[in-house]
This record gives structure tokens, sequence and C-alpha cells, in this order.
């Protein structure tokens, strides 16, 4: 690919807006163009600049009484289990109302679509030349001391290579403006972003599974962390990565309370 | 509804109006629930926000316009300045929020979608009513112009004598 091509096709990467092939093929070009990839990094910095240091402006909490002054000075639905018959259009105007937050505002859902957003460009970014890992090797008594200085909380790492993921290595982050750990490993020719930091709020060990642009994310929370794994690996083989890190955090905990 | 209100927020530039947009939004997508047809309640919504936002800047008169958008101009910090007063050096982490609060409406719209919001190119289409073609090459240019007012501002380059 010449340069003149990729050029205008920076920002559709940078936006994970880009088809297989075409990704691929500015990938490789970036890999070894030094002008496409100075433009390319002018970009990421932009963006991160402006994730990180704009604000994002929250409904101030009037807004939300006034607007359910106003649901309840209009016709309200009988309850649905109430009726015996409901129209399809009355269910869908209701599921509607409450997507955009009109009924029963769920702000937490917002954030987690964004998380989930950033959490894939991060992971695509990671891919690309080179940043995969700041350490690497598979050995966790190297990866684990070396986020000691960089990150205020200790990370769980294992290595799993007898069960067929190999740990890459680590690498900082940054996600909804602060430092996290994400932990790279390797299952066949794929390449797993798992990351974590400490969640306080709640612990809720069902692991969520999310297929979003051809990515598939599991998260969940254990000890006070929240973890959240992504890939382009088969589901199967992303829930058994998933469980082994479960297993392995339990068995520890374990033992440490044995011991 | 976040979201909403972040963008009547960013459009508006001002508390206050956002809060009058949001509620009118509001009361439009209740009364409009019926013509909802598409995939994305998000972007219908932020949509409608939009329309509302335009319909009331429609009501002030260009003159209006002119001033407020002259008034959020960026200004080296230096040009401001009194003989006895100490220039305070502007830290980088504001800087890109007032690049981006003087943007003109039509860059700095997509931006805040894409990147505050996380709307892919065909919801902020929708969102916008333009061809997703437009929306790629608007947040291209709204990048370069962000990128050079960031260098344009650089306050030790503004303040030289």
């Amino acid at each position: 690919m010449k340069c003149t091509e990729v050029t205008p096709m920076l920002d559709a990467l940078l936006d994970n807006e880009l088809d297989m092939v075409n990704r691929h093929s500015i990938e490789k070009h970036i890999q070894t163009c030094p002008v496409c990839l100075g433009e390319w990094k002018k970009l990421t910095t932009l963006q991160q600049k402006i994730r990180q240091q704009t604000e994002y402006y929250k409904a101030p909490v009037q807004l939300f009484d006034t607007l359910s002054s106003i649901e309840k000075a209009l016709p309200v639905p009988t309850p649905l289990f109430r009726r015996r018959w409901l129209s399809p259009a009355l269910a869908a105007s209701i599921t509607l109302l409450i997507s955009i937050g009109l009924l029963q505002l769920d702000r937490q859902s917002q954030q987690q679509d964004y998380l989930r957003s950033e959490i894939i460009t991060g992971h695509v970014r990671s891919l690309m030349a080179e940043h995969l890992t700041d350490v690497a090797s598979s050995d966790r008594h190297t990866v684990k001391p070396w986020f000691n200085s960089r990150v205020d909380f200790s990370p769980t790492v294992y290595d799993f290579t007898t069960d067929g993921f190999p740990l890459v290595g680590g690498r900082l982050d940054y996600l909804q403006n602060r430092n996290v750990v994400a932990l790279v490993y390797r299952r066949r020719q794929h390449i797993i972003n798992l990351y974590t930091w400490p969640e306080q709020k709640s612990r809720d060990t069902v692991i969520k599974i999310y297929k979003q642009q051809g990515y598939r994310i599991l998260s969940w929370q254990e000890q006070g962390m929240s973890y959240w794994a992504i890939s382009d690996l088969n589901m199967h083989d992303m829930k058994t990565f998933a469980r082994l890190i479960q297993h392995k955090i339990t068995d520890n905990t374990k033992t440490k309370n044995n011991g | 509804m976040n979201a909403a209100y972040n963008l009547a927020r960013w459009l508006t530039r001002n508390e206050q109006d956002a809060q009058d947009i949001v509620q009118e939004a509001g009361m439009r997508a209740y009364a409009a629930y019926g013509q909802f047809r598409g995939e994305s309640a998000k972007a219908w919504f932020l949509t409608i926000v939009r329309n509302t936002f335009f319909k009331h800047i429609e009501k002030q008169s260009r003159f209006e316009r002119f001033k407020v958008n002259a008034a959020y101009e960026l200004q080296p910090e230096c040009y401001l300045e009194q003989p006895d007063e100490i220039m305070h050096q502007e830290s980088q982490t504001n800087l890109i929020h007032k690049a981006l609060v003087a943007l003109p409406e039509e860059f700095r719209e997509v931006i805040i979608l894409r990147e505050l919001e996380g709307l892919s190119y065909q919801e902020i289409a929708t969102v916008i009513n333009s061809p997703v073609g437009t929306v790629m090459s608007r947040l291209s240019r709204a990048r370069k112009h962000l990128q050079n007012r960031l260098l344009e501002i650089d306050p030790e380059e503004a303040c030289k004598p």
C-alpha cells in the first residue's frame, strides 16, 4: 500500500471502522513506514488527550426530577403484568423510553457501553507496531513486580502455558481515566488482553459475555478486582481462559486462608 | 440521559440552555416515540436533542450568535495581561478542552459524538442527518483543526515579544 492510500484511512482505523482486509493492510504498512507511523501516533495521542482531558457533562439531578415529573403528568401505561394483552407498539415504546433514559434512568449501562468501546480500541492499538507489552516475559515473578511502582494495586498474574494460554507479558494501559494493568496472553495465533483494576463496588463473579465488532469480551469481578478479557479468539476458548483465571484466583485464596 | 445532556452542553456551551434543551427534547421524544423505527435508541434521542438545539438558536439573531462565538475564540493568555499582572502558565490539561469549545459546531459535535459518546460512524451520520462520508471527512478535519489549534496556542510561542 502507498502512503497516499493509507493517510486518509488512518482516522477510520483509529475509530475501528475498517473492515478486516483494509485494517490488516494498513497495520502492515504502518509497521514499515516511519512517516505514516508518525501520523498514526499523532492521531492516537490526540484521541487520548481528548478522551482524558475533556469534561463529560453529567446531567444534573434536577433534570432527572423534571423529566420524571413530565412522565407522571402524561398518561402512564398500566404495569405490564396486569395487562392481559400488550400491544407490540406499546411494549416497543416502553423499551425505547427505558433505553434512552426517560423511564428508569440507568446511568451505569451507558458508562459500560463506553468502557467496552475503550477496551476494543485499547486492544486493537496494542496489536499495532511495537506496543503489545511493556514487560515481555512469561514468568509471573518478572511481570508482577514490574507493576509495583507503576500502579497502586497488586495484580494477580499467572502463566497458563501448560493449559495452552502462555503469558506473553504485561502492559500499563489507560481506561476510564485511570491506570490499569493489561496482561497479555496468547492462544495459538490469537492475542488476549486481560485488563484488571480494583473495583470495590460489586462482587459479580458471574461472567458477562459480549460480542462486539468481531471481538469477544468477557467480564467479571472477583476479590475486589474487575477483570475484562478481550480477543478475537473463539467463544469456547475464551470461556476456558476466563475459568482458568477464576479457578486460579479461588485456589490462591484458599491456600492463603489455609496456610 | 447523560449522553443527551452532554451533547446539549457541548453544543450550547452553557448549563442553563443545555437543561432547557434536554427537557424540551425529552418531551418531543415522549410524543414522538411512535415514529421510532431504527436500531439505536441513543442515536435517535441524540438526533432529537440536536434538532431541538438548532430550533433553539434559530430564534437568536445572527449578530447575537456572532457575539457568542467570538466570546469563545481562543486567545493566548498573555495578550490579555496587564503590565502589573503575573502571567500564569496555562496548564496543558485545559488547552484541549478550550480548543474543543472554540471549534465550529459542525466539527465540535462530531468529536463529541465519536470520542465522548463512542458512537459509530453510522450512528453519528444518523444524528447529524448526513451521509457517512461526510462524517468521516468532518471528523478528519476536526482532528486536524484541533492539532493545529494546540500548536498555535502554545503559550511559549504565542507570548514571545
